[in-house]
């Protein structure tokens, strides 16, 4: 555990008085159910679907058009047979031939591996023990995703061939439910994941990336594949002391947040000598007022030059990332958005911000700083 | 505490004690201790209580209502006797100038002979029986003062009270006045009590006296000294008188006639002495003589005077482990327990250990000290006092230690035991138990249903057994010479060295004989047969579950076994006969020929030296190290052969060439090496051959099991359909599983992954700075050790020459590498873990090694089976003599 911070100067943090930079305006909301929507992404994987976008809340799963003019159309919407799925997460991947596929997890612990281009199901991958958290893509190798689950335990499939290659899990993994993982946007073998054990651990795959190239090539069932256990992270932080809910790589750096009405930016220095070692230094604070629950997660551009997180009032901070002092881009706010918002979504540019809520509502903001000058 | 006789002895006087143990601190360390650890050495001596306690019980119980039969046998009895008898001390003074005239002087116990009495009554003559004649040559006196001392031991108190109220005892006093030549005869005798100085009194004038005994004792018993156990003296004078004394020679110088002498000549010549008589007890005067040496020293030297003195034995009791001691110390080596005394140090000893066993005790004779440790047995009493709740009364145990006259089974009752030399216990047995003529212990449990044994000479162990159990006529001690019989047993039977025939019919349980030398027979044998070490053969018909036979010297014929579960031969000398057999028949370390004919199952053998023969064999069939040609006839499945030196046949199978076969999998190809080739090429690179003597357990052998797969096929079908039913997942990776993964035998649920286990070393030796060699050395040894499980440091033997085998090639490479394999050998050499010859083999290796580098037309494969199978070299040896026997 590492609790030593610094390198003689203070975090910076960010101070709360709107840049307007930039200015969203609320373009569009949409009652999808009654069911809460606990996740929305949009698809990064493929630029041809840049303004597709998937929500998930209760057993669906509904993937969405962003078009001009604040409009946004239904594409396709998947049920799960099972009435009692609540989908937690979703995440877009595909497969070598370059059809979209939607990953979509939640409290039944099976991956949905939907085939978006020919609109069925795919693969359903059982392995996980309990709910699902949260789904992430290999984005240098959009077939390899990660998830994260309540079993304490990350798993790598491959969704074209369907075989569980890695479980991150055993004596040095997690103690507590796995919250959020992510892959490290230039280090293929690097993943980072977070959860209730208030700890954030780097895992590297470099050792077991046979076992990876491997997984392309299977053709046997997939429950033969030589599935390993990674036990030990090479990296292993305590820059919270409550639940860690969502974590994002910012280049080496990582963005983490607890419920601490923050997200921290800091830098693991890792030890190469001492795996499991190394020291913590804390970089930047966003503050997110309100932000106090868990599971609430940000998301960011495609770039990383904005993230926008929700908070519990329904209200929206979206924060200029790579500046320093940190600059809050905007503020957004709606009389009637007063559901916690559990997770944005930050379209390929930024322009365009969506939010879903606990109360089943999906919000459209659009930047509007831009179109006015013109 | 409570009752211990002995004196206690201050700590600080420990006597000095020969013990290899560490010497408990005394006392005085006591002081030393806190407070706190004061009261847990008090606690912990307390624990000394309880056994003491329950000895007084016993030592209560033993002296209120029936004495102990043992110490009555004892010497100690004679000595407390001797030690009440009563030493008297006589001093006769006199100031006379006439001295030349009393000397020699005796002094002696007589007692008037009862039946010369009346006889000689008349003649004022007396006839006396003398015994402790003191003889006197001359006084201690000064100036003219004589003074004479003798001493005398009478019988103790009681006794002479009888003896002295008859009258008849005197203390007699007589000298031979005058009389020079006598004297210097006597003179020449030495013993004050030898009676043959008195030849020279043959008849002879003398002065003598006496004094009675009635009168000594009843000044005694008037004396208040004497009869608390103290000095009495008596102070008397006595007058010397004429006499004329006859000496008996027929009655061996005891008995002495005395006719007194009036007449006034002689007269003149009496003399009157004084006499003072001092009488104790002797223990008192032993008691008394230890104090005097005491009083001018300090209680420091009485302490060591009452060790010193004999018969004391210090006992030394320790507690609070062992730290501490109390001292005590008892008296005519008494038992501190039980309070008996016991004549010697030995007799206590043997008493100690014998009676007392709930205490530890060492013993330590030294020639100033006799002392015992004391210290509690926490074995022994943890069973012997019985827990709290548990009514003692309520346990019942019957010993019958009578030997009773044999008596016909027509005659014995229920619930009888007859016959029973050793003790017998029965414990809850509902139904009636009959046990005729047992001569070693029966020891029946828990028996349901009736349990009849006759002329059962060895022990019969029966335990719960539900059905009836028979034996007849199993006479011989160790050895059962005659045939044992048993019907219809439902619960177990087991037979041990069984010399006769044993035969068993309709058994359903399993059957366990082993050392049987002569034939068995097992009928409709049910469930298992287990029969090892059997000398004879061994028939076994109709078994339908398995039938193990190990080490069975002569043959063994098995038909018709029907069962499902695999059929069992290990160390079968003689030919194995299996016919028929359906299920797996498994045949290891079988030296003659095996034969099996029309196998269903897999047959696997093991170690056969002699050639093995299969007939018709469906399943696979796995032979490991059959040294003589393998034949196999009709195999329709695969057939897997290990470590098959000689040639290998197959018939009916493509590959009809002599060679080295080996299948890992039903369906793949067969693969066939040189027939020398004594090491299997393995898949995995690790993997070693481990055929020593070492590696049984080690996981060599269950790799076999790993790879030799069984079709789905053999499955029964039923079984099959019930896998069907549900689906299975796997326990690591909680992926469902498929039907053939979950039929195959195959077990990936391995605890330790070896892959994962290697990364994992790589990454730890990463950490520590080193050299790329060191590391690769160090890593390719932790993976060795790992994967071959070597656990136990005779392990290493073996491992040691096994990875020469494996990284010779490649360590001789390199000479870094070399070196370090070098300097890890002498490391494990100073250890004592590997000797020298394990070095020069290992060296050898290496060398051969070097050798097939610089010119690869040496097999390398030579090299294994050099080394590495000692066994199996013994083995070929033994072929090859026989050969040249031939």
């Amino acid at each position: 555990m590492v609790k030593s911070f610094g390198l003689g100067s203070e975090p910076v943090g960010g101070i709360l008085n709107p840049s307007k930079k930039r200015e969203y305006r609320v373009t569009n909301r949409l009652q999808e159910g009654k069911r809460p929507l606990y996740a929305v992404v949009f698809n990064f994987i493929d630029s041809r679907y840049f303004n597709v976008f998937a929500t998930v809340g209760g057993n669906r799963v509904t993937i969405y058009h962003c078009l001009e003019g604040g409009v946004i159309a239904v594409l396709q919407s998947y049920v799960d047979e099972d009435k009692d799925e609540s989908f937690y997460t979703v995440s877009w991947a595909c497969n070598p031939n370059g059809s979209p596929y939607v990953v979509a997890g939640g409290i039944n612990g099976i991956i949905r591996v939907i085939d978006a281009g020919n609109e069925k199901i795919h693969k359903s991958f059982v392995g996980h023990g309990d709910s699902i958290n949260e789904i992430r893509t290999q984005t240098l190798r959009p077939s390899l995703v990660i998830s994260a689950s309540k079993d304490e335990s990350v798993r790598l499939w491959n969704v074209h061939t369907g075989v569980c290659i890695l479980i991150f899990a055993g004596a040095g993994g997690h103690r507590n439910e796995v919250l959020s993982v992510d892959f490290h946007p230039s280090d293929i073998c690097k993943i980072a994941s977070c959860g209730m054990d208030n700890t954030v651990k780097i895992w590297s795959m470099k050792d077991f990336w046979s076992y990876v190239e491997q997984s392309f090539t299977w053709t046997d069932i997939p429950s033969k594949f030589p599935t390993k256990y990674v036990q030990f992270p090479v990296f292993n932080a305590s820059v919270h002391s409550n639940y860690v809910d969502c974590t994002r790589w910012l280049g080496d750096f990582i963005l983490s947040k607890s419920v601490d009405n923050e997200i921290v930016l800091w830098e693991p220095k890792v030890k190469e000598q001492a795996p499991g070692e190394g020291s913590v230094d804390i970089l930047q604070k966003y503050p997110v007022p309100e932000c106090d629950i868990w599971f609430i997660k940000f998301s960011c551009d495609f770039h990383y030059n904005a993230a926008a997180i929700g908070n519990r009032e329904g209200k929206i901070y979206v924060w200029e990332l790579q500046s320093s002092p940190p600059v809050l881009i905007a503020k957004l706010s709606h009389a009637q958005s007063k559901s916690p918002i559990r997770q944005t979504a930050v379209s390929f540019d930024g322009s365009t911000i969506l939010s879903c809520c606990e109360d089943g509502t999906i919000w459209r903001w659009d930047d509007f700083s831009n179109s006015e000058a013109a | 505490m409570t009752r211990m006789p002995g004196y206690a002895v201050d700590a600080d006087e420990l006597c000095t004690f020969i013990s290899t143990d560490q010497q408990p601190s005394s006392l005085d360390a006591c002081a030393q201790l806190s407070a706190e650890e004061k009261v847990v050495a008090e606690q912990s001596l307390s624990v000394f209580c309880k056994p003491v306690e329950f000895y007084n019980i016993l030592h209560h119980r033993a002296t209120i209502s029936s004495p102990p039969f043992l110490p009555r046998c004892f010497e100690y009895r004679i000595q407390a006797r001797d030690n009440n008898r009563i030493q008297i001390t006589v001093l006769l003074s006199w100031s006379d100038e006439e001295t030349q005239n009393m000397f020699p002087f005796y002094v002696s116990l007589a007692r008037r002979d009862p039946n010369n009495e009346d006889a000689d009554n008349k003649k004022y003559s007396t006839v006396y029986l003398l015994s402790q004649i003191v003889t006197i040559r001359g006084s201690s006196g000064v100036d003219g003062n004589n003074i004479i001392k003798a001493e005398f031991t009478l019988c103790e108190v009681n006794k002479l009270a009888a003896e002295a109220n008859s009258g008849s005892l005197f203390l007699l006093f007589f000298t031979t006045e005058g009389n020079s030549d006598s004297s210097s005869r006597v003179n020449a005798s030495l013993g004050p009590s030898d009676p043959t100085s008195h030849e020279s009194l043959a008849e002879k004038n003398c002065l003598y006296g006496k004094i009675s005994f009635q009168s000594i004792y009843l000044a005694w018993k008037t004396s208040p000294n004497f009869r608390w156990g103290q000095r009495a003296e008596i102070k008397t004078t006595l007058d010397l008188l004429p006499c004329v004394l006859k000496y008996d020679f027929v009655n061996k110088g005891t008995t002495i006639t005395i006719q007194d002498l009036w007449n006034s000549e002689i007269e003149s010549t009496s003399k009157s002495v004084e006499i003072k008589i001092f009488a104790e007890e002797i223990e008192a005067i032993e008691k008394s003589r230890n104090r005097r040496i005491a009083l001018p020293s300090s209680s420091r030297s009485l302490t060591r005077v009452i060790r010193l003195k004999e018969g004391n034995v210090t006992f030394n009791y320790r507690y609070y482990n062992n730290k501490l001691q109390r001292t005590e110390v008892s008296e005519n080596f008494s038992c501190p327990f039980c309070l008996i005394k016991w004549g010697s140090y030995k007799g206590l000893r043997c008493h100690l250990l014998a009676s007392h066993d709930l205490f530890k005790f060492e013993f330590s004779a030294s020639e100033d000290c006799l002392a015992v440790n004391v210290s509690l047995n926490f074995d022994t009493w943890k069973f012997e006092l019985v827990g709290d709740g548990v009514d003692p009364k309520l346990q019942t145990f019957f010993l019958h230690g009578k030997r009773m006259t044999h008596i016909s089974p027509e005659n014995a009752c229920f619930e009888v035991v007859q016959d029973v030399d050793s003790p017998a216990l029965a414990n809850n047995a509902d139904p009636p138990a009959i046990a005729n003529n047992e001569d070693p212990r029966v020891l029946a449990m828990d028996a349901d249903p009736l349990v009849l044994a006759m002329d059962a000479d060895p022990p019969v162990l029966a335990n719960d057994a539900d059905p009836p159990f028979l034996a007849m006529d199993a006479d011989p001690p160790v050895v059962a010479d005659s045939p044992v019989l048993a019907m219809d047993a439902d619960s177990p039977v087991l037979a041990m060295d069984a010399n006769p025939p044993v035969l068993a019919m309709d058994v359903n349980p399993p059957v366990l004989a082993m050392d049987a030398n002569s034939l068995v027979l097992a009928m409709d044998v049910d469930p298992q047969v287990l029969a090892m070490d059997a000398d004879s053969p061994v028939l076994a018909m109709d078994a339908d579950p398995p039938v193990l036979a190990m080490d069975a010297d002569p043959p063994v014929l098995a038909m018709d076994a029907d069962p499902d579960p695999p059929v069992l031969a290990t160390g079968a000398d003689p030919s194995v006969l299996a016919v028929d057999a359906d299920p797996l028949v498994l045949a290891v370390d079988a030296d003659p020929p095996v034969l099996a004919g029309d196998a269903d199952l897999p047959v696997l053998a093991v170690d056969a030296d002699p050639p093995v023969l299969a007939v018709d064999a469906d399943p696979p069939v796995l032979g490991v190290d059959a040294d003589p040609p393998f034949l196999a006839m009709d195999a329709d499945p695969s057939v897997l052969a290990m470590d098959a030196n000689p040639q290998f046949l197959e018939s009916e199978t493509p590959l009809g060439d002599n060679g080295f076969l080996k299948k890992i999998d039903g369906n793949s190809a067969t693969i066939s090496g040189d027939a020398n080739a004594s090491i299997v090429p393995n898949p995995d690179p690790d993997s070693v051959p481990l055929i020593s003597k070492h590696d049984h357990g080690t996981p060599a052998v269950l790799r076999i099991g790993n790879t030799g797969k069984l079709p789905v096929e053999h499955f029964d079908p039923q079984n099959i359909a019930r896998l069907k039913k549900r689906q299975f997942y796997h326990s690591h990776k909680a992926q469902p599983m498929s039907l053939e993964e979950v039929l195959s035998n195959y077990d990936s649920e391995d605890e330790v992954d070896d892959e994962v286990a290697d990364i994992e070393e790589r990454r730890k030796l990463d950490l520590h700075p080193l050299s790329k060699e060191e590391k690769r050395f160090m890593f390719m040894w932790n993976s060795f050790i790992r994967k071959q499980r070597v656990r136990v440091d005779s392990h290493l033997r073996w491992a040691c020459k096994a990875f020469s085998v494996l990284h010779g090639s490649e360590i001789v490479k390199s000479r870094k590498l070399t070196w370090y394999w070098t300097m890890f050998r002498i490391k494990l050499y100073n250890l004592g873990l590997i000797d020298g010859k394990i070095i020069n083999d290992c060296s050898n290796i290496l060398e051969q090694h070097e050798k097939h580098n610089s010119n690869p037309e040496i097999p390398a494969a030579n090299i294994n089976s050099i080394h590495l199978s000692p066994l199996k070299n013994k083995r070929n040896k033994k072929i090859t003599q026989k050969m040249i026997s031939l």
